[in-house]
């Protein structure tokens, strides 16, 4: 948690949450995490409604009702009601049909990318799986500029920008191999300030 | 000993980027000792829950209605439109007057013949500036090419203001003075410090700002 957030949970705790400074600070996790589950790319929308549609709605019951006074972490709160959101958004928008298994399944749109084929689509996802991936994005990116600078670089380059390894280690002018020593480092000292 | 585990890792996560890359089967991990799996899956969940993430779509602020709602960023200004620009390049695409409306109504842009004739006839009309983009691609030119001279000046330093800490500071103690939701004060007075004359001067810097927005809280105005 950052410094700007304690004054924000401030104002939160004594009932007067600053709406505006808390989107402010916090629209790029709850925009992204409402887009990883409508799986958007740029213009991506499930039946009409889009990432920024779902994140409106979720600002506008957090002015009608508030925040719970005991946030403790505000990032994490709140991308954890728009993925929920979003979430929801999308089990409305599901035209049953099932597959060889009998199993319910989202309709795809477009071609999901692989990373997320199998992880949102099943209609019977696990809720908190898929919270707990978004926070553990959103929690990694914060964490980012705390690592080496090298290590920063791969892992936006790498695995941020989804750049093939042999892109990356051209601009860094070493081998594709010592790119995988690299994300790997980063992804164990992330895992490590993660857990502290 | 430790190298050839690092070995094994940095082996399982290229193979595992590779697979989310081309969309295949990711690589088993059964070979691994239990302390090696665990790490190693530990690893790979941080990984794919951030694979891409740049791809996810993100609006610009000045984009985003949310902002936008929420005072974050100040209302786009109203564009005059030149009326006799207007109706030279419609003229120039062979398009009627009820032609231009209808497509703009097709559009969402809630417009008739009537408004868009008045607007021909005028010098400078003050327009949504979505609409006057509107008008302005409709009618393949640039939006410059329809706006009249003198048009609305944008006030940077209040821009900047409404951005800075010094507001959001400003905002939250009068909110918690006034009992009242940082948001809902904040609503209410943005507009009020773009309506404000200083705004026309354009040269105010941020303790001017301040001091005129401390100057309408205490007077009340809302």
């Amino acid at each position: 948690m950052n410094t700007a957030d304690d004054a924000l949970l401030e104002g939160v705790r004594v009932g007067a949450p600053d709406l505006a400074s808390i989107y402010a600070e916090h629209r790029e996790a709850m925009l992204r995490s409402a887009s990883a589950v409508l799986f958007h790319s740029e213009d991506r929308i499930v039946d009409g409604v889009s990432a920024t549609d779902v994140v409106q709605d979720v600002v506008l019951r957090l002015r009608e009702r508030g925040l719970p006074r005991d946030i403790e972490n505000l990032r994490a709160h709140l991308v954890t009601v728009t993925t929920r959101a979003a979430i929801d958004v999308l089990r409305k928008s599901r035209i049953e049909r099932r597959d060889a298994l009998g199993k319910e399944r989202i309709p795809r749109h477009e071609p999901l990318p692989p990373a997320y084929a199998d992880t949102w689509v099943d209609a019977g996802a696990d809720v908190e799986e898929i919270v707990q991936r978004n926070l553990l994005r959103e929690a990694l990116l914060e964490c980012l500029p705390a690592l080496p600078e090298r290590e920063q670089y791969v892992l936006r380059e790498r695995i941020i920008q989804a750049r093939p390894a042999k892109d990356v280690a051209a601009a860094l002018q070493v081998t594709p191999q010592r790119v995988s020593q690299l994300v790997t480092a980063a992804a164990r000292r992330l895992r490590d300030m993660l857990e502290k | 000993m430790e190298d050839s585990v690092n070995d094994r890792l940095e082996g399982i996560v290229d193979a595992y980027l590779l697979a989310l890359e081309r969309g295949q089967t990711p690589p088993s991990l059964h070979k691994l000792r239990e302390t090696e799996l665990r790490e190693a899956q530990e690893v790979i969940r941080l990984l794919e829950a951030a694979w891409n993430a740049a791809a996810l779509a993100i609006p610009a602020l000045e984009d985003d209605p949310v902002a936008a709602e929420l005072g974050l960023v100040a209302p786009r200004a109203p564009v005059m439109l030149n009326g006799v620009a207007i109706k030279v390049a419609r003229a120039r695409q062979g398009l009627s007057i009820g032609d231009v409306s209808r497509r703009l109504i097709a559009e969402g842009h809630p417009t008739s013949i009537r408004w868009l004739f008045g607007v021909e006839q005028g010098s400078s009309t003050p327009v949504d500036a979505t609409l006057a983009e509107a008008i302005s691609r409709m009618l393949g030119v640039s939006l410059t090419d329809i706006t009249a001279v003198a048009a609305t000046r944008k006030s940077d330093s209040l821009v900047a203001f409404l951005r800075s800490p010094r507001y959001a500071e400003i905002i939250r103690d009068w909110a918690v003075r006034l009992g009242l939701a940082a948001d809902t004060l904040r609503a209410r007075y943005s507009p009020l410090l773009m309506a404000a004359p200083r705004r026309d001067r354009g040269d105010a810097d941020e303790d001017e700002w301040a001091r005129l927005l401390i100057a309408l809280l205490e007077s009340g105005k809302l």
